[in-house]
């Protein structure tokens, strides 16, 4: 009897776990990290799967002999318990089994560690800076320099109209910067601490006020990424979101010249700003 | 002190015996506390110092 | 025993306590002191867990309906406080305050009347930290991390949650030196360190993680205190301080901190799995090896919290190789529990079905835990609902499903009534229903992108975050139903056995249900 109790509520459970994947499949919409469009994204995405399969194959294990021992070794099915309780061989052997599990977990992710660490050669820096709610990019070389706030309208979020499809993840001005180059990017802030995080570049990294973090990317294909800020940064954390425009050179080249001609006056006013902060 | 009379009682129903026993008992007890408490402080005040100091 | 007339009926055996409130005021009797630490334990479970259903019910939906961010953010920090100090951490004190004497054949705990003290600085502290909600500018909202200078944003509240958390530390550290004394002087003639049970073991390594890491909280947040009102600069760049040291100090309370959550569960559930299989525990000897080294290396692996900072790869790979380490004897756990189970005599009651969910939901958190540890992955995984999923697996299913698995194991023998196994069973497969639909998907969301701590989201979340708001409400009020159970156990039921379970051994189980209001009196011998 309490064997079919069980296995009926076991099948409800498993019909529930069913249902929510068959809804996300129709819904279309990711279960799982994004590969992202940098070789650092795909090296990051690849780690995550290969720690996420030796996870389930140790639970396939570990499970299996449990629900096995938990099937035949029940009292109503007339098991008699044995009496052993300890052995120093098994120990030592699931002791020494995972140590090399996790080594071989650690090799690659140490390689991408080291690499991701490597922010020299960079063509491009841009400082951004987080702000209570919003971000300040900063192009150092360029010297053009402007603010990136939520664009989504009051009346989207008090559904007083329908949301877009980019709704919370729009902003006025993106972070354009031009694929196949390495860019170095300076975090900071301006009075709590943010941080940045697009998902596509497989990083975030805080914006600590007082200091500044190095980190790097190279974009590969050109396009529109988005993120958000990723540390509670107080009222409006949900709504300071990053959007980057990836360009071939050739475009952020004209982009380039036309903020230069369009902002001139103005950056030159903001930039003093932030350094004062 | 609380810590000798709980240990009276713990010694209670072992009468010739018991009261030297949990004298020495209470004694010990109260030895730990004082270690652990003093330990507790030496981390409040250590880490806070520490910060000072840098 | 805090008057000589009660010590004085103890050596003729009859003692009885006294009646009305005042018994619960100003009791040193450990079995009261544990039942209030249950209880309180339980109201803030409550309370928290409201919390919890206004923060889901939030983010059924897209867009912002029923609270504003503000508010939003209060509930975040506020469900986190009370559920870490008002639920988890007094519901193991009180057990072990009910359970460590009776374990170890001691007649009550070393110090009794500071027993009283730790207790009642509990409702204060909360009535304090609770009131904040009320106070102009609201409660805290900068995280339960507290993290500066957000945290220095916080209005009028600001002092009172600091105090509070003063209080609840003092607390803690009062419970765990009044513990240690316990294990380490009043032990029964022949209960030698390595014959104790296992929950008596987890707690005394607690005890003493607890000594080391309380005043850390304390020392990190009186110079939050002093970097407000006294003009100092421990974390304000601006004056030559660092925001990212209050976060390498804060975490390393808080590392220990989800060990002292998690090492009495463990515990528990090494009592528990032996009783129902009817077999030894496999390994005892290992099992206390693998506590204490993981109390060990809980001590350094804090910065694996805050990995995106900004550390020195230097620094990096070493919290990285350093948490990996955790999974050894984390595993060596798990493994010992199958192999109890392995060839054993099991039945199923509901401490038993709690203990099973625990060990495979609560390796499902190891396994996220183990995803979350590797540094580069990490940088994606940090501050989203992969986090969210992660500590909540090992916190509820985890810690949680322990305590009531200890509640429903222990409560014929505290009462001296059979709770309904019925309504227990169902209570059960409810939580465990409601607690997976609830926290499976937010491992999707955050791999997905979305971001923890946030009050609305992208349109691309909406699915998942409905089905675990769904499994929000269903675990939330399947939980009504073990109060019921608890409540209608204390008031009656059938007749518990001494025994209470056929397979369970133990001083504890020697025994009547109920107990005596005072036992051992006269030490046990233990052959």
């Amino acid at each position: 009897m309490a064997t079919n109790r069980i296995a009926r509520a076991g099948g409800m459970a498993l019909g529930g776990v069913l249902l929510a994947w068959g809804a996300a499949a129709r819904a279309d919409f990711a279960l799982n990290m994004t590969p992202g469009v940098t070789a650092i994204s795909r090296e990051v995405y690849d780690l995550h799967m290969l720690i996420f399969w030796i996870c389930v194959a140790i639970g396939c294990v570990v499970f299996g002999v449990m629900f096995w021992s938990i099937y035949h070794h029940r009292k109503s099915r007339g098991a008699v318990p044995a009496q052993f309780h300890e052995s120093t061989v098994v120990e030592i052997v699931w002791t020494v089994v995972p140590m090399l599990i996790l080594i071989s977990m650690a090799v690659p992710a140490t390689k991408t560690l080291v690499r991701m660490a490597d922010a020299s050669e960079a063509e491009l820096t841009i400082k951004v800076t987080g702000y209570q709610w919003r971000w300040r990019y900063d192009y150092l070389n360029e010297g053009i320099g402007f603010y990136s706030t939520l664009s989504t309208p009051q009346a989207q979020i008090n559904a007083a109209a329908a949301k877009d499809e980019h709704y919370l993840l729009a902003v006025d001005q993106p972070l354009v910067v031009p694929v196949g180059k390495k860019i170095r990017i300076l975090t900071t802030a301006a009075d709590v601490i943010h941080s940045w995080w697009v998902p596509a570049l497989g990083w975030k990294r805080d914006a600590i006020p007082g200091f500044i973090n190095e980190s790097w990317t190279l974009i590969e294909q050109p396009g529109v990424y988005r993120g958000q800020c990723a540390e509670l940064c107080g009222k409006d954390h949900g709504f300071m979101p990053v959007v980057v425009e990836a360009l071939p050179e050739a475009e952020y080249r004209q982009w380039l010249a036309k903020m230069r001609e369009k902002n001139g006056q103005k950056t030159a006013q903001t930039t003093s700003g932030v350094k004062t902060l | 002190m609380t810590v000798g009379r709980s240990s009276k009682v713990a010694m209670a129903g072992q009468p010739p015996s018991g009261e030297p026993a949990s004298r020495e008992r209470a004694t010990r007890a109260r030895r730990t506390v004082l270690v652990l408490a003093a330990l507790a402080g030496l981390f409040y005040f250590g880490f806070i110092l520490m910060m000072v100091w840098r | 025993m805090s008057t000589v007339s009660s010590s004085h009926d103890l050596e003729h055996g009859h003692a009885e306590p006294p009646r009305g409130l005042t018994r619960w005021l100003i009791t040193t009797n450990h079995k009261d002191i544990g039942t209030l630490y249950l209880l309180f334990s339980l109201t803030m479970f409550f309370i928290g867990g409201a919390m919890a259903l206004i923060i889901r019910a939030e983010l059924f939906q897209p867009g912002l309906q029923i609270v504003d961010p503000h508010f939003f953010n209060q509930m975040t920090t506020m469900h986190a406080l009370v559920m870490i100090f008002g639920a988890v951490m007094p519901a193991f004190v009180g057990l072990a305050n009910w359970l460590i004497p009776m374990m170890i054949g001691a007649p009550d705990m070393a110090l009794p009347r500071m027993n009283n003290w730790s207790f009642w600085i509990m409702p204060f502290a909360f009535t304090l930290l609770l009131s904040t909600l009320f106070m102009p500018g609201g409660g805290p909202a900068g995280g339960w991390t507290l993290y500066p200078p957000l945290v220095l944003q916080t209005g009028q509240a600001f002092p009172f949650v600091i105090l509070a958390i003063h209080m609840m530390g003092a607390s803690s550290i009062m419970g765990a030196i009044n513990i240690i004394a316990t294990i380490l002087n009043l032990r029964a003639p022949g209960m030698t360190l390595m014959k104790m049970p296992l929950f008596v073991w987890t707690w005394l390594i607690t005890a003493y993680l607890l000594i080391a890491v309380m005043p850390v909280l304390a020392g990190a947040v009186t110079m939050l205190l002093t970097d407000k009102f006294f003009g100092t600069s421990f974390f304000n760049a601006g004056g030559g301080g660092d925001p990212v040291m209050f976060q390498h100090i804060f975490w390393f309370f808080g590392h220990p901190e989800v060990y002292i959550m998690i090492l009495p569960a463990f515990g528990i559930i090494s009592m528990i799995i032996p009783t129902f299989a009817r077999k030894p525990l496999f390994g005892y000897a290992s099992m206390v090896y693998a506590t204490a080294s993981i109390a060990f290396l809980s001590f350094i692996v804090w910065a694996h919290h805050m990995f995106t900072v900004g550390m020195p790869l230097a620094g990096e790979l070493f919290f990285m190789y350093a948490t990996m380490l955790i999974a050894v004897p984390t595993g060596v756990k798990v493994f010992n529990w199958v192999s109890t189970m392995w060839r054993g005599a099991m039945t199923f009651e509901t401490p038993m079905l709690f203990a099973i969910a625990f060990v495979i939901l609560f390796t499902i958190g190891g396994f996220s835990g183990l995803m979350l540890a590797i540094a580069p992955a990490d940088f994606q995984y940090h501050d989203t609902y992969f986090v969210v999923a992660h500590f909540h697996y090992v916190l509820v299913p985890g810690a949680v499903f322990s305590i009531m698995a200890a509640a429903y194991y222990w409560l014929p023998k505290w009462t001296g009534h059979m709770y309904d196994e019925k309504l227990g069973k169902l209570h059960f497969w409810l939580s465990v229903i409601g607690v997976n639909v609830l926290f499976f998907p937010q491992h999707f969301l955050g791999l997905a992108g979305m971001p923890r701590r946030i009050p609305d989201y992208a349109l691309q979340f909406t699915e998942f975050n409905m089905i675990s708001t769904v499994g929000a409400f269903l675990f939330g009020f399947s939980q009504l139903l073990f109060a019921y159970n608890v409540i209608q156990t204390i008031r009656g039921g059938a007749k518990a056995t001494d025994q209470v379970w056929e397979g369970a051994h133990g001083l504890e189980w020697t025994l009547s249900s109920p107990p005596p209001y005072h036992t051992f009196t006269t030490a046990p011998e233990v052959k």
